[in-house]
């Protein structure tokens, strides 16, 4: 299967200290993919950079499509309605509403469309920047940390729609994450960084069952899956 | 008391100087103020919105010019407009529009500083997320614009205030001419070295109320939008 994204020595530092040094990295169309890493490891960078939204200092991505989805860990809410927000996303305008509904439906947020994007609490925006995604339907996603900050029951919500647009959409999946539970769930392989570098990458299972790397030994050791 | 009484008799006086001066000062502010917003609210956008080499010297730049002393302005239009200065043969020294002048002057980089540095507050974020949903450059600015209107109706009804209450700038270029160039703040100073203090406090208090009635009918806008989103939010 071709890929639908290839890094080549992808180079990025902040004031001099260096964030993210990938000599080679590809992902295959329709894969999915976990990001998993202590805090500083560079997964958050290497979002912004396959969004976009951050340039690298050396080095090249290549993303094979244009249609890309990317939920920040902080999601800035327009002061529109909640259904704006959602539907100004949707590039198929004509039926922009009706995708904007129907994500908010998927996700039972149904009774606050016409709320002001910017009078959302944190749990509430970051679901609110999900259906931005479930409305989109494009075709590579890339998600930060999307349910750090949702209550229990909004989380497997969150977490059943996106298995269902991917599963569905044939999409790409690319999130970070700091529940290896949930990369089990969502996610078919795992990318361990560590300080910037890829510690580790292999099969979801495999990889969290009995990791190789002492960075993944380390980091996973904390969790009880 | 008495003298107050005089000056809201004034105020009721057609073709009454105190009119003329209330026309002069409103007709000067507000003139003063529009232009400030339209260059200094785009140049603000502009600066705060992106980054380029000597963003920060520039925004220094700018943060000095707000404190910008009136005299020094008012001295450098003096100087400008003067029959020996560059634009002397505009002939527009002690004119409305040298006054005006003065003010732009004074208040751009007021209004330029601010909105760069509001817009640089939101800006990093709303980039962030424009980005990820795909949006285009123009819709991301139109919505950044947007976003930033509550507080640039504060930025422009602080220029409009320090506009109205100059005094330093608009006496040296306006010179204080009656019915021509006389404001509240210049009559205020010359009723003050008269002697006649309560005419001079009582026009004060009328400048306080024209201010307080701008300030009020531009903040109720805001709030009549704000209880809109009351209206939608608990539809």
């Amino acid at each position: 299967m071709s890929n639908m994204l290839e890094i080549r020595g992808l180079k990025k530092s902040f004031g001099g200290i260096d964030v993210l040094d990938i000599p080679e990295l590809s992902i295959e169309k329709g894969g999915r993919c976990a990001l998993i890493g202590a805090n500083g490891s560079g997964k958050t960078t290497l979002l912004r950079i396959l969004a976009g939204v951050l340039a690298p200092d050396e080095g090249k991505v290549r993303i094979m499509t244009d249609k890309v989805s990317y939920m920040p860990q902080k999601p800035y809410f327009f002061d529109f309605s909640v259904e704006k927000n959602i539907a100004l996303a949707v590039r198929d305008r004509k039926n922009a509403k009706a995708r904007a509904n129907a994500a908010l439906s998927a996700l039972g947020l149904e009774s606050i469309a016409a709320r002001r994007g910017s009078s959302l609490s944190g749990g509430e925006a970051q679901r609110m920047a999900f259906a931005r995604v479930l409305a989109e339907r494009n075709e590579l996603i890339l998600l930060d940390e999307p349910t750090a900050a949702a209550d229990l029951i909004g989380c497997e919500r969150m977490e059943k729609a996106l298995d269902s647009l991917v599963a569905e959409s044939g999409a790409t999946l690319v999130f970070a994450t700091h529940t290896p539970a949930q990369a089990l769930k969502l996610a078919r392989e795992v990318i361990v960084l560590d300080k910037g570098r890829v510690a580790e990458r292999g099969e979801v299972r495999q990889l969290l069952y009995s990791p190789r790397s002492e960075c993944a030994k380390s980091f996973l050791s904390h969790w009880r899956l | 008391m008495q003298e107050f009484l005089k000056v809201v008799a004034q105020l009721f006086t057609p073709g009454g100087e105190l009119l003329k001066i209330i026309g002069v000062t409103l007709y000067m502010a507000f003139l003063s103020t529009t232009i400030s917003a339209c260059l200094g609210l785009p140049l603000g956008v502009l600066i705060g919105s992106r980054r380029f080499r000597g963003k920060g010297v520039l925004m220094r730049v700018l943060n000095t010019l707000m404190g910008l002393p009136p005299v020094v302005a008012g001295l450098l239009v003096f100087f400008l407009l003067s029959r020996s200065g560059p634009l002397g043969s505009l002939k527009l020294l002690y004119t409305v529009s040298a006054m005006v002048i003065a003010q732009v002057l004074l208040i751009t980089p007021i209004v330029a500083g601010l909105s760069a540095s509001i817009v640089s507050g939101i800006s990093p974020r709303l980039r962030e997320t424009a980005r990820g949903m795909g949006l285009s450059r123009h819709a991301e600015f139109f919505c950044l614009l947007y976003e930033c209107r509550g507080q640039f109706l504060s930025v422009v009804l602080t220029a409009f205030g320090r506009s109205i209450a100059e005094v330093g700038a608009v006496s040296i270029v306006g010179g204080n001419v009656q019915y021509k160039t006389r404001v509240m703040t210049t009559a205020i100073m010359l009723e003050t070295n008269k002697g006649n203090f309560e005419f001079a406090v009582s026009l004060g208090v009328v400048l306080l109320l024209i201010s307080f009635i701008i300030n009020s009918a531009a903040l109720s806008l805001q709030e009549h939008e704000r209880k809109l989103h009351g209206e939608r939010r608990s539809a």
